[in-house]
């Protein structure tokens, strides 16, 4: 058996060394690893290849619990693989007329059949190639935070299993690749735990740290360059965004149907993170609202088709930026930084009205100022980014143009909807109106006062529960829901509360978005999930604006929550701790540094860090000024006894200093430099003596008197009694002469 | 400075084991390393098993050693109808004082030679038990201490077996180690044949070395260090003879004391205070073979032995010295 000398594993220590067939075991399980890694990106691809990953990952285990597997695989397989595989290629192309999808399947077909064949050079550098292409195509489209991990593990595989293979390559003996049905010899015994107890025997931790630093450094660099090249949109410059797997979330509804019995599942995922400049700016409870429903039709609520149509259609095509004509916002500075994940709905979530809104890239959006409702044109496919200037948060949204309308200047259809329309059999509203007898009393009252009489009838009649009931029977759903005292969720509360109010002649609608959030004490930011999606209400207040209701049981309110309530939810607001809300940090430290990361953060953090060069630089020279005036001071005062004294003390502790460096220095130097190397008992010198009396022998010295005298010093060192440390370093020293003498000589 | 045995009682000891060596060697032609060997023991305090044909000098060796050192040598032939009182001695009734009183048998000795040791039955060869590892017999319920230093040297030939038992491996395990003499080399045994024959009885050695010399011999090897990489390197060796699938069982824990014994004593033979690997692996052999039976049936001891010595020699290839 060929003994290999790498320094990977042996670094001149006389330690266990890993045979050639060995480094072939390691590789063939890192080529494995990388083919196996580099198919599960397809998972983040639309192109219909999740039987083949889940062949290729099921190949990749088999081949690597079986290793001679490969073996068994008929010589005519691999006769015939080629051929097949560029007719496959060429029949999937023909037949799905798009060729990307069909590029990722043939290269998950090639990953396969390298796996079942043992591999010679050219194929190793092919399973490189094959998973860059593969991770490079799934990581520019999706740039998300498991493709930075995958990149970084892809990266370190990679790393791994190139230098294997130029290890293996530089014994000239892996190009004598197996015939098939024949098992080579270093896939005969493969015993994967005795072989890590071989590969943990024969490192030296010095070379898996270098190893680390050297990947740490292409991690760095990396990172550099990723700060340092421009920003350009390549998955618009590519349209590759087509191929991105749509992954639709639970939760949030852009309609309400009460026909059946709903139930709502708690998706615990992100649905979007906030990061605000000024947390204080951060209501107690915050409402974002995404959608208005106004028009109850068929038992259900539904946005008006003109103002769907109005949403669909986009007025910013490719524009980054929109006003957001909200007056008096002009000098509120608060940037609220919305991080959206795909598959939630292409309408985008707002506290309210805004100075300003920015979007991370030209894209195609629409924004309703008169609603203040903002949407893209189609559900974005990627993580995507918005900053937001001077947002309202209030429960108090004023509405001019509906106030106008309201009071007969305006036109109905120029303000909105019908806010007040209720199309319902006769039955049904019947029912409803002895229902609004009983809250409205003789009539009068205000919006407000109605809209707490209303919320605190639902509160005695109904409980709220995830899943609702309706009881059987004929007429609208909702008013039967009304009539029974069945429990529901905050759909059944909102749209209740909107037939009531509307059956009272008070103009409402609803709005679905999500309430509240988790902040995240790692980030600094709201981390909002599916399963916090709401539903509540706005009501006209009857003169210049809509005022929030909320009268789903346990979030009751009322436009502006009191000072008690707005505490106590602010209290109640859940904080986010343990493992799952550092990753949400992560991933927001994700957004924030590298998917939002556009030209105006590129310029920002640059100017920032002049800035900061600029500071300490003018610091430094304070100091160094500062230092030079005192020193000329202090020389030109007049001359005393003291004055001499503290010369001769600063003498005499100077020259102190530079007996202990002259006397100790390279001992505490080499102690400091050898600390922390704790084998042999944590002794450094016997370490350090083993390593040169493996030197002297390897050249084959020690052979004459001095030789002798040396080595016998050395064993003295590194195998005798404790308590030598005074005399190691003069051997030491005599052992790097030697050394350097006998490769001298020897060269 | 050493911390545990002064540089100067290294050097009287190494002189000392050197006085000894060179007198031993006027008797002994061309056998240094087999000298070495027995010194070890000696520094050791272990018994030696020697396994060779008759007539290459065992007796020659037990008996110079025993002159060199000026102390008393026995030597008692081993034959099937030895009795254990033959060995140890036996309690006989004395009519003057009209009590039973002990008469020492030859194991009261500092060297003994138990000649053709697998001649006696099982019984007989038991005797030794505990004398060789406590230095003492107890007859009728009483202790009686050997001499002391007490070292037995036992001679057994591998080749002719015919009506002998087999030492049991509680036997074998008292021995420190196994050695073999072999025949001397062409110039030497035209040495030896150049003087003049005669018993071992003839051999004329001044003591170069008293007893109380070789009792601090031994004191001093006990104290030589031992580092724990060494220590541990023992051990692997030791687990290694353990789960090694060729061997019927592995070393037991005195085995493993007896190869640190050991290569204590050779260390203070090479006048050092520690021992190194090098020691350990010149030792494993001798110490260790003995001990070990293969697990599979054999036909021919002599086989036997070597396929010990090659399954031990793979083993010390394979495990990596402490560096």
């Amino acid at each position: 058996m060929v003994r290999a000398a790498w320094p990977l594993i042996s670094m001149g220590k006389k330690r266990q060394q890993l045979s050639v067939d060995e480094l072939q075991q390691i590789k063939w399980a890192l080529g494995t690893c990388l083919a196996v890694l580099s198919a599960w990106t397809g998972f983040y691809l639309d192109v219909n290849a999740e039987l083949w990953i889940a062949a290729v990952t099921l190949v990749g285990a088999a081949v690597l619990v079986r290793p001679k597997l490969p073996s068994r695989v008929p010589g005519w397989v691999h006769r015939l693989a080629f051929p097949v595989i560029v007719a496959a290629f060429v029949v999937d192309l023909y037949a799905s007329r798009d060729t990307l999808p069909a590029l990722v399947r043939v290269e998950l077909l090639l990953l396969g059949y390298r796996l079942i064949s043992y591999r010679r050079r050219r194929d190793d550098l092919q399973i490189v190639v094959l998973g860059l292409f593969l991770v490079v195509i799934a990581g520019v489209l999706t740039v998300s935070l498991f493709f930075a991990v995958q990149i970084l593990a892809f990266t370190a595989c990679a790393l791994g299993f190139l230098l294997l293979t130029t290890l293996v390559d530089a014994t000239r003996t892996s190009e004598a690749v197996a015939a098939p049905g024949e098992v080579p010899a270093w896939a005969q015994d493969i015993h994967w735990r005795r072989l890590v107890g071989r590969v943990r025997a024969a490192s030296d931790w010095r070379v898996v740290a270098l190893g680390a630093v050297l990947f740490g450094g292409v991690v760095v660099v990396s990172a550099a360059l990723f700060l340092a090249i421009p920003r350009f949109e390549v998955g618009n410059s590519l349209f590759l965004d087509r191929l991105i797997k749509k992954q639709s979330r639970t939760g949030f509804s852009e309609t309400i149907r009460f026909g059946d019995v709903t139930s709502i599942q708690a998706d615990e995922r992100v649905a979007f993170t906030v990061d605000v400049n000024d947390s204080k700016r951060l209501p107690g409870v915050p409402y974002w609202r995404m959608v208005l429903l106004d028009e109850y039709h068929e038992g259900g609520f539904r946005m008006p088709a003109e103002l769907r149509s109005e949403m669909t259609r986009s007025r910013s095509e490719g524009r980054t930026r929109a006003s957001g004509g909200v007056s008096g916002r002009k000098g509120d500075v608060t940037s609220w930084r919305f991080y959206f994940e795909p598959g939630v709905s292409r309408f985008l979530p707002l506290a309210g009205g805004f100075n300003e809104l920015r979007f991370n890239r030209a894209l195609a959006f629409q924004y309703n100022g008169k609603l203040r409702l903002l949407a893209l044109s189609a559900e974005p496919a990627e993580l995507l980014g918005y900053e937001v200037t001077g947002m309202e948060t209030s429960a108090v949204m004023p509405d001019n143009l509906f106030a106008e309308s309201d009071r007969g200047r305006l036109r109905p259809s120029r303000a909105g909807p019908d806010y007040r329309k209720l199309a319902l059999a006769p039955e049904d509203r019947r029912r409803l109106d002895a229902l609004v007898a009983t809250l409205s009393g003789q009539g009068g009252i205000s919006a407000e006062e109605f809209s707490r009489r209303a919320t605190a009838w639902l509160a005695r009649n109904h409980t709220y529960a995830m899943e609702s009931t309706l009881p059987p029977g004929l007429g609208d759903p909702l008013v039967r829901w009304l009539t029974s005292k069945g429990p529901g969720h905050c759909e059944f509360f909102a749209g209740g509360f909107t037939l009531l109010a509307r059956a009272a002649g008070y103009p409402v609608r609803i709005v679905t978005g999500f309430k509240g959030g988790n902040w995240n004490a790692f980030s600094d930011s709201l981390i909002v999930r599916n399963s916090m999606a709401h539903a509540w209400c706005e009501i006209w207040n009857g003169s210049d604006a809509w005022i929030r209701v909320d009268p789903t049981p346990g979030a009751f309110s009322v436009g502006e929550p009191g000072p008690e309530m707005a505490a106590a939810q602010l209290m109640g607001r859940r904080l986010d701790s343990g493992w799952g809300a550092r990753f949400d940090g992560l991933r927001v430290f994700w957004y924030r540094r590298v998917v939002n990361f556009d030209q105006g953060t590129q310029l920002e953090l640059a100017s920032g860090a002049r800035r900061e060069i600029r500071e300490a630089l003018r610091w430094l020279r304070g100091e160094v000024q500062g230092a030079l005036k005192q020193g000329e001071a202090w020389l030109r005062a007049p001359w005393s006894g003291a004055r001499w004294g503290v010369i001769g003390l600063g003498a005499v502790l100077a020259a102190g200093l530079a007996w202990v460096g002259a006397r100790h220095g390279r001992g505490v130097w080499w102690w400091l430099s050898t600390w922390g190397r704790q084998r042999h008992g944590g002794d450094p010198v016997r370490r350090e003596a083993g390593r040169w009396l493996l030197q002297i022998e390897a050249r084959g010295m020690g052979r004459d008197a001095e030789g002798e005298a040396l080595r016998s010093d050395l064993l003295r060192l590194r195998y005798g009694p404790p308590g030598r440390a005074a005399r190691a370093l003069p051997v030491f020293a005599r052992a790097r002469k030697a050394v350097r003498r006998g490769g001298r000589r020897t060269g | 400075m050493s911390d545990f045995v002064s540089g100067a009682a290294i050097a009287e000891a190494k002189a000392a084991l050197s006085r000894v060596r060179a007198n031993m060697g006027l008797n002994i032609k061309g056998k240094d390393d087999v000298i070495d060997q027995v010194l070890i023991c000696l520094a050791a305090g272990g018994h030696l098993l020697i396994e060779d044909l008759p007539g290459v000098g065992k007796t020659t060796l037990a008996y110079s050693l025993a002159r060199s050192m000026d102390c008393v040598f026995s030597r008692i032939q081993f034959t099937s109808d030895l009795l254990p009182s033959d060995v140890t001695g036996v309690a006989i009734y004395d009519e003057s004082v009209r009590e039973f009183v002990f008469k020492r048998g030859p194991v009261f000795a500092n060297v003994v030679l138990a000649d053709e040791i697998n001649r006696a039955t099982p019984k007989t060869q038991s005797a030794l038990l505990e004398v060789m590892d406590r230095a003492r017999v107890t007859v009728d319920g009483e202790p009686h201490a050997v001499g002391s230093p007490f070292m037995v040297f036992a001679t057994q030939n591998p080749v002719d077996y015919e009506g002998t038992f087999p030492l049991p491996e509680s036997q074998m395990d008292r021995f420190l180690m196994r050695i073999h003499m072999g025949y001397p080399l062409p110039a030497d045994e035209l040495e030896i044949l150049r003087t003049i024959r005669g018993g071992y009885d003839s051999i004329q050695l001044n003591p170069v070395i008293v007893r109380s010399e070789v009792l601090q011999l031994q004191s001093l090897a006990a104290q030589v260090f031992v580092e724990d990489s060494v220590l541990e390197y023992v051990l692997k060796l030791v687990s290694a003879t353990r789960t090694e699938a060729e061997f019927k069982s592995g070393i037991s824990v005195r085995g493993g004391l007896a190869l640190k014994s050991a290569a204590q004593a050779r260390a203070l033979l090479m006048g050092r205070d520690f021992v190194v690997p090098d020691d350990i692996t010149h030792l494993v052999i001798p110490v260790f073979a003995h001990r070990l039976a293969l697990g599979r049936p054999s036909s021919d001891a002599v086989e036997e032995r070597r396929a010990v010595t090659t399954v031990l020699k793979r083993i010390l290839a394979a495990l990596p010295l402490p560096v």
